[in-house]
């Protein structure tokens, strides 16, 4: 038993690496979604920005530091920073059996899933009683919005009948773009007519397929059916992302950093916004993190010639740079929100980072 | 025929009152406030339904859990009702607004203590003309109880504020202790009270003892086995344990089992009950501290697979068998290291230096948050040091007592119903061989557990494409 690999030590393999040691309180925060700079910042190092925020769509699915450990897989440097083991890289492969669909990241960075799977389960319930007549049932308990905005959905339409008939077909369209398994995953788990689905769990033991293999099938799906809905507006499923697009950038850091290019001068967005420098600093911060790297102007703060200084103080490995090991010479004309913003520019030239959004 | 006859008959379809319904509301058409102490089961629901169709008056239900209220609002909006909602905490912000300007439009309103406790709630609900206030669970106001809450103490506050209205208070367990106590916190004037007694006598009653874990989970499995095809409810005290023996039975047994918890989902939740229900699914692992709004009538078992807390907890637990009356089972397991468990369980629930020191300094985000709950009420009602310590004190002791009664019931070397009910303050004299293992360890009679009234069904597995087929 204790050699089975769960759902939760499959995730932390896939969110660690054999060269890079990472910090376990980071990874729980940034599957949380906080978005202080630290955690920001450490996930765009970790190139793991694409899982923020994972933790509120899987509900109890959460990181377990001790099981892969027992197992070798993962350990633990002299600083509490977790690695790969050869054991760890190799078990990551071998978790990695499913195909994935590249876009789920960018997927749900910018539309809220969890809403929008929940509007998916009840609509398709809602429908399919509807389509057999039936009136008497117990519709799925979902958030009250949701309910909310299901009700006003289907009062709203001309003709219930031919709505469920047109939902199916592009039920069948868009789940048949799908690889098989994540078609299944996302089938079984509907609800309706004389069909009460199943749970995650459930899929995983008939099928004998992995609580992880099934998490990503449905994950992947999901997301898959969400982005198919967003681009073709005809589809039954497209009016229910309606207030489910997430921004790129915080609505307040987008503020920040428009009336900084609008005044050119931090004095002046600090007396606009009324808000203390750390924070004006901050949000510039998380702007450069979200945005690409063309959209953010770097070199009003931090100039190539300094970037190539502090290389030249600190060395070529970013996640060993520390502030205070800088000379105190240089500390004097670069304060530390510049210097961070100087690892971002490098992070983004090296890494080729996704954006998520436009670009 | 009477008023609240032709109600039952004709509006909810039942045929005859069952024991304590019809009592209650006589009182209560009386204008009397009455403490209603009736069995897990007993349709405590239809009492304030009949009642709110007879005096056309909004009636306010405060409710203890969450998950609870909203599966009792989710069953009498399924039975047609639509004059009801559930005001709490998963309400968003927009929807609570939307409800408080709209109180009139509800005949049924459910409603956590906590809500109560906010000022401005508390301003609208004043100026509705409340026809009943139900405090359900009731004993939860009680220091002698067990899992007392303290919002729940605020309630006498409310009911003050709200001009007294008439008052019914609902529970299944009150030992005499509780009922004083309830009597003199809400100083209710003239309360009656309706005492139905809580034996189900179709429920048979034992205990196994076992050396180690894996001798109860090996009993455990091949019990199981005999006892299939037919419904049952399996308790926890953790989460983990429901998942791991949920797999295990899935695995061993043709018992179709799911593990029913707080981690699950909402989703997730309705489809395991529905599943329950409509008999696909035949057992349910579930965790006591998680709330059940499921009512199934031909639940067949219930096995404790760790301890209940306490014995009047237990006699509510084992109630969700045997609804239909049939013979049912209700089947204890036991280790000592169980008890030992319970033990350390119970001492987190202690004063420590720690927690006095945070109390002092009010620092009490650093306090566990069940604790942190009970500290901030006696913090804003000025409660000394002193008078913390005792009331600590005295909390401690009377776990212990609860503690003591339950080892007592599982080391019985007697008739165990007379032990469990006189736990509630109710005498049994009448063992005979339907009634318990009489304290002596004996084989189950799996035969007598093991039907239900429909047989299993376990859907073959279908191709995607055809389950959105019969979907639509
Ligand atoms: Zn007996």
């Amino acid at each position: 038993m204790s050699n089975e690999i769960t759902a939760s030590d499959a995730l932390l393999l896939e969110l660690l690496s054999d060269h890079q040691p990472r910090r376990p309180r980071l990874l729980v925060n940034l599957l949380a979604g906080k978005k202080t700079v630290a955690t920001r910042y450490w996930g765009l190092r970790y190139g793991l920005l694409g899982f923020a925020g994972l933790q509120r769509y899987w509900g109890s699915l959460k990181l377990d530091f001790s099981g892969t450990q027992g197992q070798g897989l993962v350990t633990t440097t002299s600083k509490n920073e977790l690695k790969l083991t050869k054991q760890g890289i190799a078990q990551q492969r071998r978790l990695q059996f499913l195909e994935p669909w590249q876009g789920w990241q960018a997927s749900f960075q910018s539309l809220d899933l969890l809403h929008f799977k929940q509007r998916l389960l009840l609509l398709i319930q809602v429908m399919s009683e509807r389509a057999h007549g039936n009136r008497q049932y117990h519709p799925l308990l979902v958030a009250g919005s949701d309910r909310q905005f299901i009700k006003t959905y289907y009062t709203r339409l001309v003709s219930p009948l031919e709505t469920a008939q047109q939902l199916k077909e592009d039920l069948q369209k868009m789940l048949g773009s799908l690889t098989t398994t994540a078609a299944t995953v996302v089938a079984e788990q509907l609800v309706g007519f004389e069909n009460n689905g199943a749970t995650l769990t459930q899929i995983a033991f008939n099928h004998q397929w992995t609580d992880w293999e099934v998490i990503q099938a449905d994950l992947f799906g999901i997301a898959q059916l969400a982005q198919q809905a967003l681009q073709d507006t005809s589809l039954t499923l497209s009016p229910l992302l309606q207030g489910l697009q997430k921004p790129i950038i915080d609505p307040s850091v987008a503020t920040t950093l428009q009336l900084y290019q609008r005044f050119h001068s931090l004095k002046a967005v600090q007396n606009k916004r009324q808000m203390r420098p750390s924070t004006i600093t901050e949000h510039l911060l998380l702007a450069a993190i979200d945005l690409p790297l063309a959209k953010f102007p770097y070199h009003d703060f931090v100039s190539d010639l300094q970037i190539r200084e502090i290389q030249k103080e600190l060395g070529q490995q970013l996640d060993h740079w520390r502030y205070e090991a800088l000379s105190d010479r240089f500390r004097s004309t670069c304060d530390f929100w510049q210097f961070r913003l100087g690892a971002i520019k490098l992070t983004k030239e090296g890494q080729k980072v996704q954006n998520y959004g436009s670009d | 025929m009477a008023v609240i006859d032709q109600l039952l008959q004709q509006k909810f379809h039942y045929k005859a009152f069952r024991p304590g319904q019809r009592a209650t509301l006589t009182m209560l058409q009386r204008g009397q406030n009455v403490l209603a102490i009736l069995p897990t089961g007993a349709g405590k629901t239809l009492i304030y339904q009949i009642y709110g169709e007879l005096i056309h008056r909004p009636i306010l239900i405060i409710s203890p859990l969450l998950a609870l209220m909203n599966d009792q609002v989710e069953r009498m909006r399924y039975s047609g009702e639509r004059r009801v909602v559930a005001l709490n905490s998963t309400l968003d912000w927009s929807e609570r607004q939307d409800v408080l300007t709209h109180l009139n439009r509800y005949r049924y309103l459910f409603v956590s203590p906590e809500m109560l406790a906010n000022p401005q709630i508390l301003k609208k609900f004043q100026k509705l003309l409340i026809g009943l206030f139900v405090i359900d669970e009731a004993h939860c106001i009680s220091q002698w109880a067990i899992d007392f809450r303290p919002d729940y103490l605020n309630l006498a506050h409310v009911l003050k504020k709200l001009g007294q209205p008439q008052t019914l208070l609902l529970t299944a367990t009150a030992s005499q202790q509780v009922r004083a106590d309830l009597q003199h916190k809400l100083r209710l004037p003239s309360l009656q009270t309706v005492v139905e007694s809580i034996n189900r006598p179709n429920i048979y009653l034992a205990v196994h003892h076992f050396n180690n874990e894996a001798a109860k989970q090996n009993y455990l499995l091949q019990l199981l086995q005999k006892l299939t095809p037919s419904s049952g409810i399996i308790y926890f005290s953790s989460k983990k344990m429901a998942n791991v023996m949920a797999t295990a039975i899935n695995r061993a047994t043709n018992l179709a089992t799911a593990a029913y918890h707080a981690d699950l989902s909402n989703p997730d939740r309705y489809k395991i009950q529905q599943q329950f229900m409509n008999n696909q699914l035949q057992v349910i692992c579930a965790t006591t501290a998680f709330g059940m709004g499921i009512n199934k009538p031909d639940v067949r078992f219930v096995i404790h697979y760790h301890l209940p807390q306490d014995l009047p907890s237990y006699q509510q637990e084992i109630g969700r068998g045997g609804r239909d009356g049939l013979p049912s089972l209700a089947l204890l397991l036991y280790t000592d290291q169980d008890a030992n468990l319970a033990r350390q369980l119970n001492s987190l629930d202690q004063l420590t230096s720690v927690d006095l020191k945070a109390y002092q300094t009010k620092q009490l985000t650093q306090v566990a948050p069940q604790k942190q709950q009970l500290l901030r009420f006696y913090h804003h009602h000025r409660v000394t040091m002193e008078k913390l310590r005792i009331i600590f004190a005295q909390r401690a002791q009377q776990k212990q007592q609860a503690f003591q009664a339950l080892l007592e019931y599982i080391n019985q070397t007697g008739c165990r119903r007379k032990k469990l009910l006189a736990s509630c303050s109710e005498s049994f004299d009448q063992h005979d061989d339907d009634c318990c293992d009489n304290g002596i360890e004996t084989e189950i009679n799996a035969d007598l557990y093991s039907s239900t009234s429909q047989p299993a069904t376990n859907k073959p597995i279908m191709d995607w494409r055809e389950i959105i087929t019969k979907l639509f």
